[in-house]
C-alpha cells in the first residue's frame, strides 16, 4: 500500500531542489503502486479519479461488445417460412444490413467470468384451425401434432461453422388459438426475453451469437413475424 | 491525461511560480485527478474499487465507481394496478412506476431491463361464436423512451379482451389470452452525457371513438424496471 510523504522544509534548512524532488517523486510513483489496501484502509474511491478512469478496457467490470456492427436496436419485421409442412425447419435471424442478426466477436481470458446475452423481442404467430383434411399435421386433433416454435440463442466459434444451441436459452411459443376454420384463425401475440450467462472456460476468441426460431409442424407459407428486437452482450470481468 | 511533474535541477533558479505550479499539478492529481494512466496494470480489478451506496425511496439505486443500477418495483397486487381509460389522449403517456429519472456524474452507457403484465378490462362483447375473433381489437401500445424519444424496436402490444363487437357489458371478458406480459431488454447504444436523464415506459391508446367503445379500461400490473449505467 503505497503512501505519500511529503519531504518538509523546515524553517533555517537550505531549499535544496533534491527536497522539492521528493515530495515529487513520492506523489508521482503513488498512482501506480495504488493497491487493494489504498482502497479497503485509505478510502480511495471514485472522488479521487478522474471521469473515466476506472471503467476502460483492461480495468472495466463490464464491458459491452462494441460497435454498430455487434448492438442491434432494429424496428423491423423477420418473416420465416416454414418449408417442412410435416417436420420442422430452423431460421436464423435476419438484420437489414448485416448477413444475419449476429453479435461478436467474442473473446475472454482468465479474468473474465461470463458474458451475459440478453435478447428481447415481440412475435405474431398465425391461428390455427380444426380443418385437418386439408392440413392433417397442422390441425388439433388427438393423432396430431400440435404446431409450436422455439427461440433459442446459437454459438459459432469462428468466423464460419456450424452454429450450436446454447442450453438454457430455448423459449417455446404454443400456437394457443384454434378456429374451426381457415378464414376465421386469428394470430396470437406477445414477446418474450432470454437473458443468459455464457459459461466462459477456457479462454477463447473469435465467437458469435445469433438469435434462431425452430418451426415445428406448421404449415407451408405461414409467416412467424418478429418486431421489436434488441440483441446484445456484455462481457463481466472481475 | 497523468500527473507530469518536472524535476528541478541543480542550479535552477527556483522562483515561487515554479513551486506553486508543481504544487497545484499535484493537488489536481490528489483531488480527483487521477487518470487511467497513472495506475499501473495489474494493481487491481474493479471489485476492489467498488464501494458501493444504496438508496431507498423515492428513488431507490445502487451506486458504484463504475456503474450505478436504477431500478422500479411495484408489488402485482391489483390495488397496485395502473389503470388507463379508453377516452385518454391517444399521445404517449408515461406508466407510473416504469419511470426512471436519474443523474449521471460522468458520461455511460445505459442498459434496460423492464417487465409488466397488461390487460383490458370493460369492452362489450358478444357471445362466443365459432367465429368470435380473439386479438384483433388493439386498445393499446407499450414503447421504451430514453429521455423521450421513443424505441421502435421496443413496442409492445396489448388486446381487447373481447371482440368489440357487441353492444353490453354482459358478454365481456372471454378473451384472456389478450392478457400478456410483455419484457423489453434494451442497450442504448448513444452513449449518455454526464446530467440528469430519464428513462421510462409509456402507453398509447389506439385510437377510439367513445361511442362503439371497442375496449373499456387498460390494467398495467407488476411492474418492473432497471435502468443499469456503465461508465465508459
Amino acid at each position: 500500500m503505497p503512501k505519500i510523504t511529503l519531504t518538509e522544509v523546515k524553517k533555517g534548512d537550505p531549499l535544496k531542489v533534491d527536497k522539492l524532488n521528493s515530495s515529487m517523486d513520492s506523489i508521482r510513483t503513488a498512482a501506480a503502486a495504488i493497491d487493494a489496501d489504498n482502497v479497503r484502509i485509505e478510502g480511495v474511491d471514485r472522488r479521487n479519479f478522474k471521469a473515466t478512469s476506472t471503467a476502460v478496457n483492461d480495468v472495466a467490470s463490464f464491458v459491452n461488445v462494441s460497435s454498430g456492427v455487434t448492438n442491434l436496436n432494429v424496428q423491423q419485421d423477420f418473416v420465416y417460412n416454414s418449408s417442412a409442412m410435416h417436420g420442422h425447419t430452423t431460421e436464423q435471424f435476419k438484420h437489414h444490413t448485416l448477413a444475419n442478426g449476429i453479435i461478436g466477436p467474442f473473446s475472454w481470458d482468465a479474468s473474465d467470468v461470463a458474458i451475459k446475452l440478453n435478447l428481447s423481442l415481440a412475435y405474431t404467430v398465425p391461428g390455427m384451425h380444426d380443418a385437418h383434411a386439408t392440413e392433417p399435421k397442422c390441425s388439433v386433433r388427438p393423432v396430431s401434432s400440435r404446431p409450436y416454435f422455439v427461440f433459442d440463442i446459437r454459438r459459432r466459434d469462428g468466423s464460419s461453422g456450424s452454429w450450436n444451441t446454447v442450453s438454457g436459452t430455448e423459449r417455446k411459443i404454443a400456437f394457443n388459438h384454434v378456429a374451426p376454420n381457415f378464414a376465421d384463425r386469428v394470430p396470437h401475440k406477445g414477446s418474450l426475453s432470454i437473458v443468459h450467462l455464457v459459461d466462459l472456460a477456457p479462454p477463447s476468441s473469435g465467437v458469435y451469437f445469433s438469435p434462431f426460431v425452430t418451426i415445428w409442424y406448421q404449415r407451408l407459407s405461414r409467416p412467424i413475424t418478429i418486431t421489436g428486437y434488441n440483441f446484445f452482450g456484455q462481457r463481466i470481468r472481475r | 491525461m497523468p500527473i507530469s511533474l518536472t524535476d528541478f535541477n541543480n542550479g535552477d533558479t527556483v522562483g515561487a511560480s515554479d513551486v506553486e505550479q508543481r504544487i497545484r499539478s499535484m493537488e489536481n492529481f490528489l483531488n480527483g485527478g487521477t487518470s487511467q494512466g497513472d495506475f499501473g496494470t495489474s494493481w487491481i480489478h474493479t471489485d476492489l474499487i467498488v464501494r458501493p451506496e444504496f438508496y431507498g425511496s423515492p428513488a431507490p439505486r445502487a451506486q458504484m465507481v463504475s456503474a450505478d443500477s436504477h431500478y422500479r418495483h411495484t408489488m402485482g397486487s391489483i390495488e397496485n394496478a395502473v389503470i388507463f381509460y379508453e377516452d385518454l389522449s391517444d399521445k404517449y403517456l408515461p406508466v407510473p412506476g416504469l419511470g426512471v429519472s436519474f443523474h449521471l456524474p460522468e458520461a455511460a452507457n445505459i442498459y434496460v431491463m423492464c417487465c409488466f403484465r397488461t390487460f383490458e378490462v370493460g369492452a362489450f362483447g358478444k357471445n362466443r361464436s365459432p367465429t368470435t375473433e380473439l386479438e384483433e381489437k388493439l386498445a393499446a401500445y407499450f414503447r421504451l423512451f430514453v429521455n423521450d424519444s421513443g424505441i421502435g424496436s421496443t413496442e409492445r402490444t396489448v388486446y381487447a379482451n373481447t371482440d368489440g363487437t357487441g353492444s353490453s357489458s354482459a358478454n365481456a371478458g372471454t378473451n384472456d389470452l389478450a392478457r400478456k406480459n410483455h419484457s423489453m431488454l434494451y442497450h442504448h447504444t448513444s452513449t449518455l452525457s454526464a446530467g440528469t436523464h430519464n428513462v421510462c415506459v409509456k402507453m398509447k391508446i389506439n385510437g377510439d371513438t367513445n361511442s362503439t367503445r371497442k375496449f373499456g379500461r387498460i390494467f398495467v400490473t407488476r411492474r418492473n424496471i432497471i435502468v443499469h449505467a456503465q461508465y465508459l
